[in-house]
């Protein structure tokens, strides 16, 4: 590896806030204004979000988003570049990554998680159920999009979001409450 | 007063008013006079503890206190090897008294008072004497009184458990007592007046086989009753029966009694070890500390892992005096002295934090009403006060600085480095093995104390009685705290402990070779004197812990703290499925599973003859032979075999008896012409 | 430099360092897996952003819970201050005693494990079980392997074993086992590979994370700095095992503490490398097979001892 860049990915910000490129997918889904406030309080606590630490938080998903969070750790995506990692508990997380519609069994167990974190935490939405509970919304087995159930700053639509999505929607929603 | 006074009036004070406290026990009706019962126990020890403070701090001679002629004339002596023992009774037994105040009323319906108070002082009495006793008799005699008085206080509860215990116990101890009236018969020639001091005169004009006899009979009676391997099979099944403070005072005291005992004869009689005898000693004392210590993270119920933790730390003592003895006979004295003095200083911190350990485990007892360990837990949240003075006798047990043990260990070590430097092959072996054996053991003890106090004091209480414990009340809280103080002191002040002991403390000579080193980058290390290290330890800890509450503290300004329900998975969890203390040592069962093991024995057996994928399988699984099994039972074997032998002569045929009288008297008779 | 000055020197460059080498062992093995990997100094930033967090605890959990934290950095901190890692013949250069050293680690390990146990959950409970019996089962290990060079350099303290180290190690050959032995006994208290996998996010194959899994916020920062100066302490007592060099003394200048620094840094990239290397190149070992690995460690230690003796500690 040439040593500039070595040592430019060694620098102290993370890529993830300053990567420039706009998000192709997103223009839509720019966090809420009330939600962007409450977002911006939390990152800028949390020094730009240059380290966060992430809790993926199944809630009733039909696994596809979690096949595609799975592999934002691997060699291509490797979101430890961005300073991102994933943790084995909520006790450690500044981020939770929900995916799924709330199915009512798991509702409770969302709640528990968000309560197990230590605030400030942000919450991300990953895919259309957990953004607006999809094709189950109004299911007698739902409870329907993550929102209903806790507080979210961060929505990332798609059925499931590629790897790609995912990264840049979180850093949409980053760079936005900045 | 002089010092010389206070010795000769506090010491005979002590044991009287222990006799008043035991016809105050033994007349007691109401808690009342019990009350004062305890109060004279408390002050005949107060009364014995300055005594022997007095005569150590004074460093007095030898004194003579009293001479009775009831027992055969031989006064009663307290020197400084005694004088340390008896630092030791009358410490322990102060806070025992203390403790048992409060304990023996609330406890009254389980141990009877008016048999445990007394018994206690027939105890206490026993012990003090058997410290005082110049003569033979009178030590057999207040030996006797000790062994039988807590025989009685082992089954004091009355269970049928406690009687077998208690049994097992009367069964060792009477071996030992009657090995030692043998082995003080041949050392003495078979007279009743002989003083201590004159068994060492006669030996050399006995022939080697009855030397090698009494030596042998005198070694079975200490080591038996301090628990040494393989003899040791007593101590786990009796010590946890007594009523707590009981228990403080044997496994704290009575099992030191043992070492004097081993140290007044073999300093009298074997000033030189035989070579043998100490490498036996040291390899039967680090062998049984091992197979204790592994024991101590299975056993399930407090006291008993408090008292496997005896057998290990009175095995390391066994193994530093085995060892001692060896450099003492190779000319190495400065070793010798310097191993003793570590053993002298880890026999102090043990009697502090054992008794420590078996008042806490008496006021878990108390406050949770199990000892069992499986059954405890929550109670760091219910008796704060009381885990935090258990937390520190854990840590002294386990052994950790800053306290008392780890400073035993260091001397200890740097005895065994110094070793290295003798050069003589035997010596380097012996203190290689020890040095790995001591640093096993410090590793095991460690997970052991560990175990014994997350698993009775963290954690979600497991069953109804840890749940509605409460803080004790400060009688039964506050010698555990005393003692826990005490043991930190005696950790931090190790290097000006020497007063206190029947020998100085002092550090091997090392003359191991010196490399080619800047002598400047040398002096850095060489110049500051050992012994201060354990107080600079203690206050670098302190300040380490200063700075990293401080840097805490001032990292996380207005640190909020919110209480939620442990991280569940979001599926609610409970006390139940909380990792149980013997899953904590399942590796470590596992691990060491060619020492101490269940025996597991897995059968498969096909189904059908023909398809050898489909099988039945059983499990067998049972405790492997210990001790008991090993070596009590075939010798109880024998002894019924024998009896049963024995028994044919009792046949009830009165001809028979006849015939065997008339077959004596001819005997007689042809031997007599 | 007055000799207590080099202690709180040598304390200051080891804590400020320390967060760097979790950083550059992660980089490292990111670059051999072929990725970019987390940038070096995240490890900085993790420990600053957890220190703004909110504390949550359990329920469960008593005054140990909250108190092993504080214990823990403690213990990593005086082990930092005691050891020759950037200078020799500091003021608490005496208590690097090799019984005080693994007393002071031992503590850090207990405090750790009641932490663990305090909440009463069973990823916990099972995290407490195995450090305890890899911290217990290393000690024999640490002290026998500390106990040669200890002969060797007729000292007791680590501090004095540096006269051995280096060159000093090719004049007594007997004593390389011994370094191996401490380089196995680093692995295993380090939580490292082949003992535990620092990576994993499976609650069933950790150790050392298990029982950090309830603690948050500032706590876990404090732990999280504990581990990694513990870590940092490892890598520079054996870089400096192998090459003594760069070594700060009583009476040295500013200059020369200026100079100690990326001399450090130096020491903490070339052992995260060969760490890094090692991670890559073996897998974990089964929990089971572990006593393969103490017994291994030990057995080095004794090997010194016994070669040694041969050749008469000389």
């Amino acid at each position: 590896m040439p040593l500039a860049r070595l040592l430019r990915s060694s620098a102290l910000r993370p890529r993830l806030v300053g990567t420039g490129r706009s998000p192709r997918h997103l223009g839509g889904d720019r966090p809420a204004p009330e939600d962007a406030a409450a977002l911006r309080a939390i990152v800028s606590g949390l020094y730009g979000g240059r380290s966060l630490r992430i809790r993926a938080v199944d809630a009733g998903s039909t696994n596809a988003e979690e096949l595609e969070l799975t592999a934002l750790g691997n060699a291509y995506y490797d979101i430890e570049r961005l300073g991102l990692s994933f943790v084995a508990s909520p006790r450690h997380a500044d981020v939770l990554m929900v995916t799924g519609p709330v199915v009512r069994n798991l509702a409770g167990a969302l709640r528990a998680t968000y309560d197990a974190a230590p605030s400030p935490c942000i919450v991300v939405a990953v895919g259309d159920g957990a953004c607006t509970g999809s094709i189950w919304k109004g299911s007698y087995a739902v409870v329907g999009a993550v929102d209903e159930v806790i507080p979210v700053h961060i929505r990332i639509p798609g059925d499931p979001p590629s790897p790609d999505d995912i990264i840049r929607g979180l850093a949409a929603g980053l760079r936005g409450a900045r | 007063m002089t010092a010389g006074q206070a010795v000769a009036a506090g010491l005979p004070g002590a044991a009287l008013l222990w006799v008043f406290a035991a016809i105050a026990g033994l007349a007691a009706r109401g808690p009342r006079v019990r009350q004062l019962a305890h109060a004279l126990l408390a002050a005949g020890s107060a009364s014995g503890l300055l005594a022997s403070l007095a005569h150590q701090l004074a460093a007095l001679p030898p004194l003579k206190l009293a001479a009775p002629p009831i027992l055969f004339g031989a006064p009663f002596v307290v020197d400084r090897l005694s004088a340390f023992f008896l630092m030791l009774l009358h410490g322990v037994s102060l806070m025992a008294a203390w403790f048992g105040w409060r304990y023996g009323e609330d406890e009254a319906a389980k141990y009877p008072p008016r048999l445990v108070v007394p018994l206690t002082a027939v105890f206490c009495l026993g012990m003090h004497g058997v410290l005082l006793s110049s003569g033979a008799a009178s030590f057999l005699l207040f030996w006797e009184a000790m062994s039988v008085s807590s025989f009685f206080l082992v089954m004091a509860d009355g269970t049928a458990d406690s009687r077998k215990a208690a049994l097992l116990y009367l069964a060792v101890a009477q071996a030992g007592a009657l090995a030692l009236l043998v082995g003080i018969g041949v050392l003495g020639g078979g007279s009743a007046r002989v003083t201590l001091a004159a068994l060492g005169t006669g030996l050399p004009a006995l022939p080697p086989a009855s030397r090698t006899l009494a030596l042998g009979l005198v070694a079975f009676a200490f080591t038996s009753k301090a628990g040494l391997a393989p003899f040791h099979a007593w101590l786990p099944e009796a010590h946890p029966r007594a009523p707590s403070q009981v228990s403080a005072l044997m496994s704290g005291v009575m099992l030191k009694i043992a070492v004097y005992g081993l140290l007044r004869f073999t300093s009298i009689c074997w000033p030189a070890l035989p070579d043998g005898w100490s490498l036996a000693l040291a390899a039967l004392g680090l062998g049984g500390a091992v197979v204790a210590v592994i024991s101590a993270n299975i056993a399930r119920d407090i006291k008993r892992i408090l008292a496997w933790s005896s057998v290990e730390n009175l095995g390391l003592v066994f193994a530093m005096f085995g060892f001692s003895a060896l450099a003492g006979a190779h000319g190495h004295p400065r070793l010798a002295s310097a191993i003793l003095g570590a053993m002298f200083l880890h026999v102090f911190a043990h009697a502090l934090f054992k008794a420590g350990l078996f008042l806490g485990a008496g006021a878990v007892l108390h406050g949770a009403h199990t000892a069992k360990i499986e059954d405890l837990g929550g109670l760091a949240n219910r008796m704060p006060r009381l885990s935090a003075a258990m937390l520190a006798l854990a840590l002294a047990a386990a052994p950790l600085p800053p306290f008392g043990a780890f400073a035993a260990e260091w001397l200890l070590v740097e005895s065994l480095l110094a070793s290295f430097g003798t050069g003589e092959l035997l010596l380097v072996a012996v203190g290689a093995v020890l040095l790995t054996g001591v640093a096993f053991l410090a590793g095991m003890a460690v997970f052991a104390m560990v175990r014994l106090f997350a698993f009775t004091f963290l954690a979600e209480p497991r069953s109804a009685g840890a749940r509605l414990a409460a803080e004790p009340p400060a009688p039964l809280r506050s010698p555990v705290a005393v003692l826990a103080l005490a043991g930190l002191a005696l950790g931090v002040l190790a290097p000006w402990a020497s007063p206190l002991l029947p020998i100085p403390l002092t550090r091997a000579a090392w003359t191991v070779s010196a490399p080619p080193a800047p002598a400047a980058a040398r002096a850095a290390t060489a110049a500051a004197p050992v012994s201060a290290l354990p107080l600079a330890l203690a206050a670098a800890l302190a300040g380490a812990l200063v700075c990293a509450w401080l840097a805490g503290r001032l990292l996380a300004p207005g640190r909020r703290v919110r209480r939620v329900r442990t991280w569940d998975c979001g599926q609610p969890i409970d006390a139940t499925m909380e990792y149980t203390a013997t899953g904590f040592s399942a590796p470590l069962r596992f691990f060491l599973r060619d020492i101490v093991t269940a025996e597991k024995h897995l059968v498969f057996s096909r189904v059908h003859p023909a398809n050898p994928w489909i099988t039945r399988g059983s499990m067998e699984f049972r405790k492997a032979a210990g001790a008991v099994e090993r070596i009590y039972l075939p010798i109880a074997g024998f002894i019924e075999g024998v009896g049963a032998r024995l028994k044919l002569l009792q046949n009830g045929v009165i001809q028979f008896y006849v015939a065997l009288m008339l077959v004596t008297l001819m005997l007689t008779l042809w031997v007599a012409l | 430099m007055s000799p207590a000055l080099l202690t709180l020197v040598q304390g200051a460059i080891v804590v400020a360092l320390a967060p760097l080498a979790p950083g550059l062992v992660r980089r490292f093995k990111a670059v051999l897996q072929g990725r970019q990997g987390p940038p070096t100094l995240l490890p900085y930033w993790t420990i600053a952003t957890l220190f703004r967090k909110e504390t949550v605890v359990s329920q469960s959990a008593s005054w140990v819970f909250l108190a092993a934290p504080t214990a823990v950095l403690a213990s990593s901190l005086l082990a930092a201050c005691v050891l020759p890692l950037v200078s020799r013949g500091g003021a608490l250069a005496p208590l690097s005693h090799l019984l005080a050293v693994s007393g002071i680690w031992m503590l850090g390990s207990v405090f750790l494990v009641l932490g663990g146990l305090d909440p009463g959950s069973a990823f916990g409970g099972m995290g407490a079980s195995r450090e305890m019996t890899i911290s217990a089962f290393l000690e024999p290990a640490l002290v026998v392997s500390l106990a040669a060079l200890a002969i060797a350099s007729g000292s007791p303290a680590v501090d004095a074993m540096m006269d051995v180290a280096g060159r000093g190690l090719l004049l007594r050959p007997w004593l390389l086992p011994a370094v191996g032995g401490l380089a196995l006994v680093a692995l295993g208290e380090n939580a490292r590979y082949p003992v535990d996998n620092p990576a994993t996010h499976l609650e069933l194959t950790m150790v050392h994370e298990a029982m950090l899994l309830e603690y948050s916020g500032p706590h876990l920062a404090i732990l999280e700095l504990a581990s990694a100066v513990k870590l940092a302490t490892f890598a520079l007592l054996l870089a400096n095992l192998l090459v003594p060099a760069g070594l700060l003394r009583a009476g040295a200048g500013p200059l020369a503490a200026a100079a100690a620094v990326p001399a450090a840094i130096a020491k903490l990239a070339v052992t995260m490398g060969g760490l890094a290397l090692v991670e890559s190149g073996m897998a974990k070992l089964r929990l089971y097979r572990l006593p393969e690995f103490f017994f291994g460690a030990l057995f080095l230690g004794l090997t010194s001892l016994g070669i040694g003796l041969m050749a008469g500690f000389k």
